[in-house]
């Protein structure tokens, strides 16, 4: 791999040049700046779990994120299955994880809807693409900008909140935060294999004479079934 | 009170009935105008074409003529932004920027100080007139904000103003940019007099000379100038130079 | 180059553009204000974020090692570029040693800024811009007119004319339909490319995550599908902490579609995903000369957010094109002089009223309108010498007309004579200046306000030099 060693020792010279220079600019120029501080916004929901959902859902309405606030878990089921039906899925992408695990979401979801397909666990980014509708967990949801926060470690996990034209995110109201720093603050650290995705709207754009247009690369729909439990 | 009046040499060459209403406005308010003959140009030019060199020598005459204690009152926002900010181009030193501290603490344009000093109570004006009142870039930008001339404008008795949707949108003056990129220039200054023109206004009021000049010069080649006048802020407060009603041209 | 007044007739007689312009703009400035409004007050929150990218800008040498230290330990390859060559020929050897027939390029200004799609080309890659926008100026053989809408300066029909030619797309002027149509397209090229490129919105120095900030989902799609991932971003684009990216996520899509937050930002982990190998390239390209410039430095703030173009009266009666490099509109003309191309550095800082909406819109609390005045300074060199020469002596003779009593009253007398003994001459040097026609040129005053003031008061109290009306 002498190309490999060539391109090493070309960017090492031009590390060190590049590093050089600002070193040369910053002892002219002197350290400077201060402490940043938060960004405040009007409308502060704070802790308040009423507060924060009304925000929420008044983001969520004018981003085009459908959401659906049910009593348990119990009902969750049902809801998904339902709306699975009324865009007559045929094949389901799960992301794997603990609260479907727990939910058995997997097995429910077949009872009520016998000829649905599922994306096998471990199958390939191919596999998820073909999809219908993907449906995932989330570590949070944040008011302030109507947020849906996602995390996986492996591309075909990232794949099902993206591929499918539909994605369903599955939350607890108790994941509500107001913003982003409050998220922040709250997170205990960050692995250095886990990827974050910010969600706050199905895939759009406004490339063509600024008209938005839902649906692009990703999902033309987003809904959030948020469990009062 | 006793105050030193600078109008710019734009506004002294070409628009003297408003210089003539700036000394009359600050009269009014009681305050006592003198005017130093010797005062000419702030050095905006050079310094907006990018050549600072070239205006240091004004600036320091500037700062030498005016190294007194009055107040120096300018009826031009870009003037003032000119001497409290872009002075600092030049790299002053010792007495210089001495100099420069002294005039940048007491160097005020026309309204911002009227308003600052609680004078604008003084001032009673009438003018029986639609106002479109259009925001000079650096007079808005810069140094006064919307604030101090809407605070004096209060003051004027019978007028209608108003504002047009473009009201903040710069008049395409810019200097030398009018003489670099004139089509460019007029194209800026033609959009926000059609919107202006729609309100139907007797008088088109800036606060700064340079955007005056721009506007009424292109009403004037539109043949349009029976429309409208376009006059500083002060001179609907004195009238002087104001057109009657149905005078036109 | 074209004369650049030239170019500017030319684009203003362009009735088709004037209405696409005026269109978007109207759009996305009342978007902006919207957003803007949920912010408890805009200029406190510029401030917050205007200290972040000090700091970031401030502390780069420190940063930048920490930052590629943080990736190399998890097996993100790291590589420095001093210019757009060195940083091409990079990615272009990343290329040639995996085989990469097709890389999608998801949208990104520092690889429109080093000519990276044609560096590809060139080495027999096939690239796609993936971005809607991108994808259509790329079909059309165009260049990006705006920073965060490439195809801007398009009416949807022209769009869908270049789409119908070029990519066999059903002809349609609905930009719904013709969005879906590019995606649809888009889809088989995303399963089947070896290399995604994209660029980096922050790169957080403490955990190494970097940072993507995007709507369509292009750029997903790529670093999701592609097993080779190339971020390419400018040296300057560093944050200390997730924190600060945090802070600037609040003002960067508020500032730049009118958002509150885009549809998705992804936040990358330093480490690779399993079955795929990511470079993060960092492009130097005269950031570092920014960097040493003085106050000119704070160019490096720069967010990419686009509302200064957004705002510009100028942009909006020429669009992105006149500027003629990858970054039009007032940041443009600030980073000219140390990232544009040579031709471009002499003319381009023409292109400013200095009415300062930039400065007003910027998020991170760039002075604009006055780097603007100081790029100008940096331009003359690049200009011919006989032109600046020319501006300089009538600067000065201006000077000295304005120098004195004596001068400034002899070169009012002058105007006055020359109006009326020479007026054709006159005339001519005042259409040389453009006040003539439909804007007509000043007459000097028969008496100038100095004089009348001065008469006035010796009318009042019989002297010009005590109480009212005297001089200092």
């Amino acid at each position: 791999m002498t190309a490999d060693r060539g391109r090493q020792r070309r960017t090492g010279e031009a590390r060190e040049e590049i590093l050089g220079r600002l070193e040369t600019a910053y002892r002219a120029a002197g350290e400077g700046g201060g402490p940043a501080g938060r960004i405040a916004y009007a409308l502060e929901p704070g802790r308040d779990p009423e507060m924060l959902l009304a925000v929420a859902r008044e983001r969520f309405e004018s981003q085009e994120i459908g959401y659906h606030i049910l009593p348990g878990f119990q009902s969750l089921v049902d809801s998904v299955a339902n709306h699975l039906y009324s865009r007559q899925a045929r094949l389901v992408a799960l992301q794997p994880c603990g609260l479907f695990d727990r939910l058995d979401l997997r097995h429910g979801l077949a009872r009520r809807l016998p000829d649905l397909r599922f994306v096998d666990a471990g199958s390939g980014l191919t596999d998820v693409a073909r999809a219908d509708v993907g449906i995932t967990a989330c570590e949070a949801v944040i008011a302030q900008t109507g947020t849906i926060v996602l995390s996986a470690t492996k591309r075909e996990e990232l794949g099902v909140s993206l591929l499918g034209g539909v994605h369903f995110c599955i939350a607890t109201v108790d994941q509500l935060t107001a913003d982003l720093d409050s998220w922040l603050a709250g997170r205990p650290g960050w692995a250095p294999d886990e990827a974050t995705v910010l969600i706050s709207g199905p895939s759009r754009t406004a490339d063509i004479e600024k008209t938005v247009v839902i649906g692009v690369h990703g999902p033309w729909k987003l809904s959030l079934f948020l469990v009062k439990e | 009170m006793k105050v030193a009046l600078f109008v710019p040499c734009l506004m002294d060459r070409f628009l003297p009935d408003a210089g003539m209403a700036a000394a009359r406005l600050l009269e009014s308010a009681g305050v006592q105008v003198v005017v130093d003959s010797r005062l000419t140009c702030c050095g905006q030019p050079a310094v907006n074409a990018g050549h600072p060199d070239l205006a240091r020598k004004m600036a320091l005459r500037m700062l030498k003529l005016a190294e007194h204690e009055l107040p120096v009152v300018v009826p031009s926002g870009s003037c003032v932004a000119m001497m409290r900010d872009s002075y600092g181009l030049m790299d002053l030193s010792g007495q210089d920027a001495e100099r420069w501290r002294s005039l940048r603490g007491r160097v005020f344009e026309l309204a911002e100080f009227l308003v600052e000093r609680g004078l604008t109570n003084r001032v009673t004006a009438r003018c029986e007139a639609r106002v479109v009142v259009h925001h000079s870039c650096h007079h808005l930008r810069h140094v006064a904000g919307s604030g101090a001339l809407a605070v004096l404008l209060e003051r004027l008795e019978g007028a209608s103003l108003l504002e047009s949707e473009q009201a903040r949108q710069c008049c395409g003056f810019g200097g030398v940019f009018s003489s670099k990129l004139p089509e460019l220039s007029i194209a800026m200054g033609r959009a926000r007099l059609d919107a202006m023109l729609k309100l139907e206004p007797r008088y088109i009021a800036l606060a700064d000379a340079g955007c005056v000049l721009q506007l009424s010069g292109i009403l004037e080649g539109e043949g349009l100038s029976k429309r409208a006048q376009v006059v500083h802020y002060a001179q609907l407060f004195t009238g002087d130079g104001l057109k009657p009603l149905d005078a036109g041209e | 180059m074209a004369d650049l007044r030239d170019i500017v007739r030319e684009k203003l007689a362009d009735n088709a553009l004037q209405a696409a312009l005026a269109r978007a703009l109207g759009i996305v400035r009342g978007k902006r204000t919207a957003a803007v409004s949920e912010l408890a007050s805009f200029e406190d929150a510029k401030a917050v974020a205007a200290a972040v990218r000090s700091n970031a800008v401030q502390r780069l040498k420190d940063y930048l090692p920490q930052l590629e230290a943080r990736l190399a330990d998890e097996g993100t390859h790291v590589l420095w570029a001093r210019d757009a060559a060195e940083a091409c020929r990079m990615i272009v050897d990343i290329a040639r040693q995996r085989s990469v027939r097709r890389c999608v390029m998801s949208k990104s200004m520092v690889a429109e800024e080093i000519g990276l799609e044609a560096a590809l080309k060139n080495a027999g890659t096939v690239v796609v811009q993936s971005d809607l926008g991108e994808r259509v100026v790329q079909l059309a053989h165009q260049k990006p007119s705006h920073i965060t809408a490439p195809c801007l300066h398009l009416s949807a029909a022209e769009v869908g004319r270049i789409l119908h030619e070029k990519s066999g797309i059903e002809l349609s002027s609905d930009p719904e339909k013709l969005s879906r149509a590019v995606a649809r397209t888009l889809r088989p090229v995303f399963l089947d490319a070896q290399m995604a490129v994209s660029g980096v919105n922050f790169a957080v120095a403490e955990t190494g995550n970097l940072v993507l900030v995007e709507n369509e989902g292009n750029g997903r799609m790529g670093y999701t599908m592609a097993p080779v991932h190339v971020a390419v971003t400018g040296i300057e684009k560093v944050v200390g902490t997730l924190a600060d990216a945090a802070a600037l996520l609040a003002v960067l899509p508020r500032s730049a579609t009118g958002q509150r937050a885009t549809c998705y930002v992804s936040i990358l982990p330093p480490r690779p995903f399993p079955g795929q190998e990511r470079f993060l390239v960092l492009v130097d390209n005269g950031r570092s000369a920014a960097f040493g410039a003085g106050p000119m430095r704070d160019v490096l703030r720069c967010i990419r957010c686009g509302a200064c173009m957004n705002a510009c009266p100028v942009y909006e009666r020429v669009g992105g094109h006149v500027y003629g490099w990858t970054y039009p509109g007032p940041i443009g003309i600030v980073l000219a002089p140390f990232l544009g191309p040579q031709e471009v550095r002499a003319e381009i800082s023409d292109l400013c009223s200095l009415c300062g909406a930039c400065t007003e819109v910027c998020p991170v609390g760039i002075p604009l309108d006055r780097l603007i005045v100081l790029a100008r300074g940096l331009s003359h060199s690049c200009r011919p010498a006989a032109v600046v020469k020319r501006e300089r002596s009538a600067l000065e003779w201006f000077g000295r007309a304005m120098g004195g009593r004596v001068s400034y009253r002899l070169s009012h007398l002058g105007h006055k004579l020359a109006r009326a003994w020479f007026p054709k001459k006159l005339a001519r040097t005042e259409a040389e200046l453009g006040w003539s026609g439909v804007r007509t040129a000043p007459g000097p005053a028969a008496v100038l306000f100095r004089s009348r003031f001065k008469r006035r008061a010796a009318a009042e109290d019989g002297t010009a030099d005590e109480g009212s009306g005297g001089e200092v």
